[in-house]
């Protein structure tokens, strides 16, 4: 097992880079769960919206807006309310919409010139015309209690008592798996395809192109290790690599999240489905190992491959949010399949789980792996050939 | 100098991993930002929400279908209904094909798919939607109840809503995709990269790190002359390799990083002289060679770029409320800081700050690279 020891000596060497991604990783892991915000139970609760209320009125039907709005959504104090800072803010999505109540509005609710509330919102959402439809909606619900006679403080407690006897919505929840409870271990196998993309690409093809060398690889012919066996003991330690790699990862999830959530029914499917992928990564592997890459080549395939599946398929930004130009494409890779599997599992996409598509999605990325490893044989046999020509 | 400036100029141009670090790799992961972060404005603005609507046989039922049927016409609807059936209804929202189920009575009632968080924000206006209706429905009864005599008023009021809320905008230019705020970042990173460059000038004038410096060290000319010329070689240089990146994110992608183009294009030069003062200080600083000073500068300057947002998109603000000294001496910041400027602010007082801040960083750091490497003596290299 001469060439299988050398294989792992080597992959000491190139630890370093897997390290920082574990680093990396550990982060981005971190990140999201301080900023996770979905749950997966089955009420409904309506989006809830930051809002900063600027009160220049401070009368009864300005403090009743406050009220309304804070029942429904999160009312944000800022320190300074500048236009600069409000911009800001308003900007970077720490608020979603800036409310200003003019002085006097109360006093002009009901003339024929009511005075305006004047609000801000960035362009680019729907929560402002969200929060405006709703504040339409009490407002208007005021004026016409006022006017088919109310006073106006019968005419807000009015609007108030209607709007709690409103019934609530009700949430449906169709064929879900058994719950894990634990957002961010989807989180962890969602980002671990990324990892294992750029670690494995950037710390086992320097091992393979080692043994690609043209002396290297001539000294190992010339010796009496028959040439299948040399080949055998390098599969078996890519084999080797890659699952111990998996099962560092999976170990360390099972202690950050405890074994009842990673082996819960939704744990072991993404658990399959990564191990898969890990598979998959290794057959990109070899195949890039088939070019004989110098270090800076190698970054930057690496980087190419590892951000750009990431952005196209969905493990950066929610595939939801991609286009359908761009999910067209994406389905020809095999980390679109691997994140939609994530997505079903947990529901987030919307699709209810079904074991039939998960068994699909997963064949998918046989097809991927077994057409990768078959372009990788090509491309070594060439490769041979070119060396001994 | 100018021979000196042509020949580092050279020697920049043969520098490939530079050249993939500073033009390249901007270029390739500006692409992906584009591709991935184009939908998400489409995706987060309003757009018509597809609904299916279970009518009962009776008065209710038939002031919600002619409600959403309002609401359903025109070019843009707010609403795009499916009348059906309960058990249909329960179909179309179990495959996705709507956000939600209305259903008629004395109180109308909706129903959302549980495993659904990509479309909770339409959820939630089809909430607000039938909220209102509710309300409505409760302020005619209750009109009728207590003053039947007002009743028509109230109609007639109906069908006249006031306008009680105006948008007002605090951006010059209200269409700048809060997305952007990522392009700004990728430069400001593409700028700070040009410290790789710095490097290489402190390393390769320091005799006992190189043996090219070495040979300079012994030559006729002055050490000032050599370092300041090879100093605006690679200013020039990388300027030049972020000013392709600029206009291939500013006229290819369109992303809108060029707003107030001859302040933007200031931004950038002045970004890229911090960024070469910053490894030429950086450069100058212990005894390890150009391969271990180059790893430590970005290791150095990913962190600034994470404080800046280039990773988390708010991040700038979370510090500005925690440690604001931070956002006013961070490069990252400052870079990125003065191309949002230039997009949403009329004045340039802030602008102007950030410029200033950056050359007085770039003067700081040279100033400070040249003590540190000024009549050095070397016993034995």
């Amino acid at each position: 097992m001469q060439v299988f020891n050398i294989f792992f000596k080597i992959a000491k060497k190139h630890l370093g880079q897997v390290f920082i991604f574990s680093g990396v990783f550990l982060i981005l892991i971190f990140l999201m769960s301080i900023s996770q915000s979905r749950s997966l139970s089955g009420d409904f609760s309506a989006k809830k919206i930051d809002i900063t209320i600027l009160d220049e009125d401070h009368s009864v039907l300005s403090q009743s807006i406050r009220d309304y709005l804070g029942s429904r959504h999160n009312l944000v104090t800022l320190e300074k309310t500048d236009t600069e800072s409000l911009t800001d803010n308003l900007f970077y999505q720490q608020i979603s919409y800036v409310l200003t109540i003019p002085q006097g509005f109360e006093a002009h609710f009901l003339t024929d010139s009511p005075l305006k509330l004047s609000h801000s919102i960035r362009q680019d959402n729907a929560n402002g015309f969200f929060v405006n439809e709703q504040l339409n909606s009490y407002l208007d619900s005021i004026s016409l209690y006022c006017t088919g006679g109310y006073s106006l403080a019968d005419a807000i407690a009015a609007t108030d008592q209607n709007l709690a006897a409103s019934p609530k919505v009700e949430a449906i929840t169709f064929q879900k798996t058994a719950d894990s409870g634990n957002t961010t271990m989807f989180y962890w196998f969602q980002y671990m395809s990324y990892i294992f993309l750029m670690i494995f690409s950037l710390s086992l093809v320097p091992i393979l192109v080692t043994f690609q060398q043209t002396d290297v690889s001539a000294r190992i012919s010339c010796s009496a290790l028959p040439a299948q066996s040399r080949t055998l003991q390098l599969g078996l330690g890519c084999i080797c690599y890659s699952i111990l790699t998996w099962l560092v990862f999976t170990l360390a999830a099972v202690l950050f999240f405890g074994p009842k959530n990673v082996f819960s029914q939704q744990g072991q499917l993404c658990m399959l489905n990564s191990f898969v992928f890990t598979q998959i990564c290794v057959a990109i592997t070899l195949l890039l190992s088939t070019f004989g890459l110098k270090d800076n080549s190698l970054n930057l395939i690496s980087n190419i491959i590892g951000i750009g599946m990431s952005f196209l398929c969905g493990i950066f930004v929610p595939q939801w949010y991609l286009s359908t130009g761009v999910l067209a494409v994406a389905k020809f890779l095999p980390a679109y399949w691997y994140i939609k599997i994530i997505n079903m599992v947990t529901g987030w996409s919307g699709e209810s789980y079904s074991l039939a598509n998960y068994w699909k999605y997963i064949g998918m990325q046989c097809i991927f792996l077994v057409a990768i490893f078959s372009v990788y044989l090509v491309a070594n046999k060439q490769r041979k050939r070119a060396s001994l020509a | 100098m100018i021979q000196i400036i042509f020949c580092s100029l050279k020697r920049l141009l043969r520098n490939t991993t530079n050249m993939f670090w500073i033009l390249v790799f901007p270029i390739v992961l500006g692409t992906f930002f584009y591709i991935a972060f184009s939908n998400l404005g489409a995706s987060e603005s309003m757009s018509t929400i597809p609904v299916a609507v279970v009518l009962t046989d009776d008065y209710y039922g038939e002031a919600l279908k002619q409600t959403v049927t309002q609401l359903s016409e025109g070019e843009d609807p707010f609403l795009d209904t499916t009348f059906c059936s309960k058990e249909e209804a329960r179909k179309l929202l179990e495959n996705g094909d709507v956000c939600g189920m209305i259903q008629s009575g004395s109180q109308a009632k909706l129903s959302v798919s549980a495993n659904t968080a990509a479309d909770n924000i339409k959820q939630s206006i089809l909430a607000a939607f039938v909220e209102e209706f509710n309300l409505r429905c409760d302020l005619l009864i209750d009109t009728m109840q207590k003053h039947p005599e007002n009743a028509e008023m109230v109609i007639s009021a109906f069908q006249n809503p006031h306008a009680f809320n105006e948008e007002v905008s605090l951006q010059k230019n209200p269409n700048v995709d809060t997305y952007t705020q990522y392009f700004y970042n990728l430069l400001a990173m593409a700028c700070l990269y040009a410290a790789m460059a710095g490097v290489i000038v402190a390393v390769e004038n320091q005799g006992n790190l190189s043996t090219l410096a070495a040979r300079k060290t012994v030559s006729a000319q002055k050490k000032s002359t050599l370092v300041i010329g090879e100093l605006i070689a690679a200013a020039f240089f990388e300027f030049i390799m972020n000013l392709a990146g600029f206009f291939y994110l500013a006229y290819i992608l369109k992303v809108g990083v060029d707003a107030q183009l001859p302040y933007a294009v200031l931004s950038l030069f002045t970004g890229v002289l911090t960024g070469v003062s910053l490894g030429f200080f950086f450069g100058t600083l212990g005894k390890k060679g150009k391969e271990e000073k180059t790893g430590l500068i970005f290791a150095m300057i990913m962190p600034l770029c994470f404080l800046s947002g280039l990773m988390v998109g708010n991040m700038r603000v979370l510090i500005d409320r925690i440690a604001p000294v931070v956002n006013r001496i961070n490069p990252a910041a400052l870079i990125a800081d003065s191309f949002y400027c230039l997009s949403i602010f009329e004045g340039h007082a802030r602008y102007t700050r950030n410029i200033v801040t950056l050359l007085l960083l770039s003067v700081l750091f040279i100033g400070l690279g040249i003590l540190k490497t000024r009549r050095s003596r070397y016993a034995s290299i």
